[in-house]
């Protein structure tokens, strides 16, 4: 999917094909970082829910929602990328992506705008980044004012990778 | 090709197969039945068909063949002997290996059929060779057909609906499968010819007994062993078949090979085809299968479209996928939900007008839910469908004669636990068959009928489903059994001498465990039935095992008619709540705050004594690693569970009700940990974590360690382990260890019960005092603890207790002291979970807290000779037999004991290890009985090497007793046991 974003997506026949797929971006915020997924993996956005706690669970995941009938595993995103807790997890918001047929809800600060990034750059994610944040990114969109960064939705939710663990 | 009706195509084909196993076995039992080979041919032609229409010319072929013989047998033209079945089931074999291939790559494999399709017509050619004629007639007939097809097949190709629409037309009737049949099928005909031919002496079209040598010499040489003797014992089978049939077979035999479907579904066809058909109603042609007439045309014109074959039942079910049946599982949870909201909302206003519809909602709703479930039960037949094969091909290799038996087949489960029992019921029926009959001969000795009978049964008992696998073969031989678990090292003798019948059968569920003295292809590899009792347990089943020597086995399994649907216990622990699955759940016990003083400790284990067994407990919060709200006024509550044979005690906060929960599957992340089996949604919409007893079970099967369980079965796992249980322990800043055998319990005391007298600190301690010391050290003492934990030593009448800063953990280590210490209560250091640790030397703060401690013994005053390399284990025994009064001499090897005996010093035993340097355990004990004066000292073998190699070998070479290291108290005994029986002679040496 990187290849809509090189720089040479410029014009409109180059994009237009894949404006649907891998233009649009869901853009949340963690901590103060602006961060996006591909609209496509998200299942919907959902507020404050009720997370039930799975004691023994690693502790990237928050715990369980009832989703309509369906059970949901949420991941604490800060917890996941390291970042001090925040204020109140009874206040995150989920978005609930779709992963090899499984929904998984990342818990974030706040929900933004759906961005259109069309004929813009992904670039690669520094290399000063730490490893264990460019192992779950896929790159870093410039916007106009800010960086989004982009999130690998399956590196984060594989959490064997997460370093310091077995 | 289309991938969904390639899915369709392999769903249905797969779901014929299961049955056609079942159906070509039952043919070889009752080969005259119409019905039964109509079905199979059926079922082969709906395969063949629909191959055609989606291109598979491979698969198309050989099913084609398949069916040709078939096609004999219904005719009558060949007999449905053994030999014969066995060539229509490597048929369907390969069709299933086809399948299989298929179903993996999308794509059709390219296996070489070719000789089995040659073998197949060569068997349908006998049905056929009744007379000239007919050999050359389907040659002609494809030509035929081929002319046909020329015209129409290009316009009717895979317009399955315009086909139905014109079946009245002349041609469409003859298009069966387009395509392949032209160029793959025809040439089987054409090959058949010289194959035959080639044989020496022998004619195809000869018929009469050389038509039977064609068959077997033919054959594979798998075929060919069946066919053989059959062919040679029985040439009247075939040939009688082919007299019989042969008039007939002339016309309606090679007509059903070539275009049977299309000739009898396309009454009304004309043209090319009827120069076949006027055979046909003049013949022979209604054959009971042929009652199902009318169905036929609809079948042909299905193929085209993929419609489902329709046949009996099956008209009146449809295929659902099971996403879609989850699915809607998932609704109605939902609107069970929503109900029970509603239900709630509705509660004390009867007046309201939502009144009635809601309850009529409720109804609805239940109804609903119940429905659903109901649609995802299977009957229990459909895991038994491939079982009457697998018999046949047990009873050919392995010789045995078996009838299989079956009832209760339409007994309905969810097909999650059908999935899950298929394979241990396979196991355990090939195990029937292969361990469990006896061969002919020795069943006729034992004035049994030949064939032996397993019986297969299932049905409903109260919420769950009974499946018995009774036999009546040899039944297991106990002693057996419990000769070669103590020859694998799975019990001791001692343990052994104990066992009851029960407790000895359950052996054989132990992982690595098999009597069979042969390793089979099929079975006797010692796995198998541990791995059964596994699976059935995962799914919350129980096994239960029966025999009686000489008469038979019955295995009796238990399990749950659903797993999606449970029972299950609501309990609270440190804030929240989890299920517990009412299967597991034995009893609830609940004890007021005075009573809760019956819970007592071994160790740090608390138990509870429960009737007449010691119940380990463990605290649910603390396995989950939740704080718990201390509540010294309340009742503590004990859900009993049970996990196979183990109980054991769960303490939880509180126990709400038993609920049925809708079990759901945990995401991918939560797989990981052992303690959760799934999770479910309460009625007030709350997610809870359901509780895996048998996965609590197992884990703290390796975590906790009661003394109580430091039974002889830890010591063997620790001699093959080679490994020594430590207490890790904290005073002041240094972390130390001792061997837990040398401790007798761990206890915390209240600072105000600490007393001090005249000797030091005391504590009063199960009516007595107890001495207790500090441990030696050069830091200052440091203030005692509230509580103050403290390692109790006992040894009989009395104990000392070590004050410690804190217990730390209980670990197996290797244990290897790396240096040793002159310091004074210090063994040495050894390397425990990667740290240097000081082993404390129990010998010295026992000997300080009680100096007469050694008075109280008779012991001999002769010394026991020690002999190991290991410094630690000299040191563990000295501090062992000094510790209870006995005097040690310890040398390292084999050679300095030789050398002290020698020098005529005088001991009242030896105690050795068996490997040695220079002179060995085992060279020692030798020397020392050919030794005059030495014949009758005592030698115990202590040693980590494996018991059930090396006891024999030590018991041989003088060595009075055998003890893996180390268990001090059954030293001690042992010792004891070996001096005593002459304590006169001891007193008179040394007088």
């Amino acid at each position: 999917m990187t290849t809509a974003f090189n720089s040479s997506a410029g014009t409109a026949a180059a994009y237009g094909s894949r404006r649907e797929t891998t233009a649009l971006y869901v853009s949340f915020r963690v901590d103060s970082h602006l961060m996006g997924v591909p609209v496509h993996v998200v299942q919907e956005v959902l507020n404050p829910h009720t997370i039930a706690p799975t004691p023994r669970a690693r502790p990237e995941i928050a715990g369980l929602l009832n989703l309509r009938g369906q059970i949901v595993t949420a991941v604490d995103l800060r917890c996941r990328l390291g970042i001090q807790p925040g204020a109140d997890q009874a206040t995150s918001m989920n978005v609930v992506v779709r992963h090899r047929e499984e929904s998984c809800s990342l818990l974030v600060d706040e929900v933004g705008d759906v961005i259109d990034v069309a004929g813009m750059a992904l670039v690669p994610p520094p290399p000063t980044l730490k490893q264990s944040w460019r192992q779950v990114i896929t790159g870093v969109i410039p916007l106009e004012d800010e960086l989004m960064i982009v999130l690998d939705v399956a590196a984060i939710l594989v959490l064997d990778k997460v370093p310091g663990r077995p | 090709m289309e991938e969904e009706i390639l899915t369709e195509f392999l769903a249905e084909s797969w779901e014929n197969l299961s049955r056609l196993d079942q159906e070509i076995v039952d043919l070889e039992k009752q080969p005259r039945n119409a019905e039964l080979l109509g079905s199979i041919f059926r079922t082969i032609h709906t395969i063949k068909g629909t191959c055609g229409f989606i291109g598979l010319t491979g698969l198309g072929a050989v099913a084609h063949s398949v069916e040709n013989v078939l096609g004999q047998m219904r005719e009558g033209n060949l007999e449905a002997s053994p030999a014969t079945i066995s060539m229509v089931l490597q048929g369907v074999d390969r069709i299933r290996e086809q399948l299989q291939g298929l179903e993996a790559t999308g794509e059709e494999p390219r296996l070489d059929s070719r000789d089995l399709i040659k073998r197949l017509d060569l068997v349908a050619s006998i049905g056929a060779s009744g007379s000239a004629a007919p050999t050359c007639s389907p040659a002609e007939l494809f030509a035929a057909t081929k002319a046909a097809l020329a015209t129409g097949s290009m316009e009717h190709a895979g317009e399955g609906a315009e086909l139905t629409a014109a079946s009245t037309e002349p041609a469409a009737g003859t298009i069966e499968p387009p395509a392949i049949w032209n160029d793959e099928i025809a040439p089987p005909p054409a090959r058949q010819q010289p194959a035959a031919s080639s044989l020496p002496a022998a004619s195809v079209t000869s018929g009469g007994a050389s038509s039977a040598s064609v068959y077997s010499s033919a054959g594979t040489p798998a075929a060919a062993d069946d066919t053989a003797p059959q062919a040679a014992a029985s040439p009247g089978i075939v040939s009688g078949g082919l007299a019989a049939g042969c008039a007939a077979a002339g016309e309606a035999g090679p007509a059903e090979t070539a275009s049977d479907p299309v000739a009898s579904s396309s009454a009304s066809s004309v043209g090319t085809h009827s120069q076949t058909r006027p055979a046909g109603p003049a013949g022979r042609n209604p054959v009971p299968p042929r009652g199902t007439l009318p169905e036929q045309p609809a079948e042909q014109t299905d193929e085209p479209g993929t419609e489902k074959p329709q046949r009996g039942v099956a008209d009146l079910s449809i295929r659902v996928g099971i996403d879609v049946l989850d699915s809607l599982m998932n609704l109605v949870g939902e609107l069970v939900l929503t109900r029970n909201q509603l239900l709630q909302l509705a509660r004390g206003d009867e007046e309201s007008r939502y009144a009635g519809p809601i309850v009529h909602l409720n109804r609805v709703t239940t109804d609903l839910q119940e429905g659903v479930m109901k649609t995802r039960m299977q009957p229990i037949g459909n895991a038994w469908a491939k079982l009457p094969r697998l018999v046949r091909d047990l009873t050919h290799v392995t010789g045995h004669q078996v009838q299989l038996e079956m009832t209760g087949a339409e007994t309905e489960l969810d097909r999650t636990v059908l999935d899950a029992i298929k394979d241990p019921l396979t196991h355990m029926v090939r195990n029937s068959v292969d361990h469990g009959i006896e061969p002919p001969e020795v069943r006729l000795q034992q004035g049994k009928p030949e064939s032996g009978t397993i019986r297969l049964s299932a049905c409903h008992e109260g919420g769950h489903v009974i499946i018995c696998i009774e036999d009546d073969g040899g039944g297991i031989n106990t002693a057996r059994v419990l000769e070669k678990a103590i020859s694998k090292g799975l019990v001791n003798r001692t343990q052994a001498s104990g066992m009851s019948q029960n407790e000895i059968l359950t052996l054989i569920f132990t992982p690595g465990f098999s009597t069979a003295d042969r390793i089979s292809a099929v079975s006797g590899r010692g796995v198998g039935m541990d791995v059964v009792r596994t699976q059935i347990e995962r799914i919350g089943g129980v096994v239960d095992l029966t025999s009686t020597e000489g008469q038979g086995t019955t295995i009796r399994i238990r399990i749950p008619l659903t797993l999606a649907i449970i029972s299950a216990l609501v309990v609270e622990s440190g804030g929240q709540s989890f299920a517990i699955p009412q299967l597991g759940v034995v009893e609830l016990v609940r004890l007021s705050s005075e009573a809760r003083k019956r819970i007592e400790r071994i160790n740090d284990q608390e138990v509870f004594r429960l009737r007449d067994r010691l119940l380990p407990l463990i605290h649910l919060n603390r396995l989950l690693e939740l704080e718990e709200l201390e509540d010294s006024e309340r009742d503590t509550n004990i859900v009993v569970v049970q996990v196979g044979e183990e109980q054991f005690g769960l303490i939880v906060y509180d126990v709400f009700d038993t609920e049925e929960i809708v079990v759901k599957p945990m995401g991918q992340m939560l797989k990981d940990i052992p303690v959760y089996q799934g999770t479910t949604i309460l009625g007030d919409g709350r997610v809870i974590m359901i509780l895996d007893v048998a996965g609590i079970s197992a884990e703290l099967g390796t975590t906790s360690r009661g003394l109580e369980n430091r039974s002889d079965k830890d010591q063997s796992t620790e001699a093959v382990r080679n490994t020594t249980s430590l207490l890790k322990f904290r005073a002041n800043s240094t972390t130390m260890a001792v061997p837990l055998s040398l401790v007798a319990r761990l206890e915390e005391f209240p600072l105000s019960t600490i007393e001090r007298s005249s000797s030091g600190l005391v504590v009063q301690y199960r009516n007595d005092l107890l001495p207790l010391l500090p441990l030696h050290s050069d830091e200052p003492a440091t203030e005692l603890a509230d509580p103050q934990p403290v390692i109790v030593f006992s040894e009989g009448t009395h104990s000392m207790g070590l004050l410690v800063s804190e217990i730390q953990d209980i670990l197996d280590e290797h244990l290897v002291i790396r240096k040793q210490r002159n310091r004074p209560g210090i063994l040495g250091t050894a390397i425990v979970s990667g740290h240097a640790t000081d082993i404390i030397d129990t010998n010295y703060y026992i000997t300080a807290a009680q100096p007469d401690w050694f008075d109280h013994h008779s012991t001999p005053v002769d010394p026991v000779l020690i002999v190991d390399d290991s410094l630690f284990f000299r040191q563990l025994a000295t501090t062992a037999l000094e510790a209870s009064g006995w005097r040690t001499v310890s040398v390292q090897n084999g050679q300095a004991a030789i050398d002290l005996l020698e020098s005529d010093r005088r001991f009242c035993a030896v105690l050795t290890d068996l490997e040695l340097a220079t002179v060995s355990g085992l060279e020692l004990a030798g020397w020392i009985r050919s030794r005059r004066g030495l014949e009758k000292l005592p030698i115990i073998a202590l040693t980590s090497l494996d018991r059930s190699i090396w006891q024999p070998l030590a018991l041989q070479a003088g060595c009075d007793c055998f003890l893996s290291k180390f268990n001090a108290q059954l030293l001690l005994s042992s010792l004891t046991g070996l001096t005593q029986p002459d304590p006169a002679q001891m007193i008179g040496a040394t007088a």
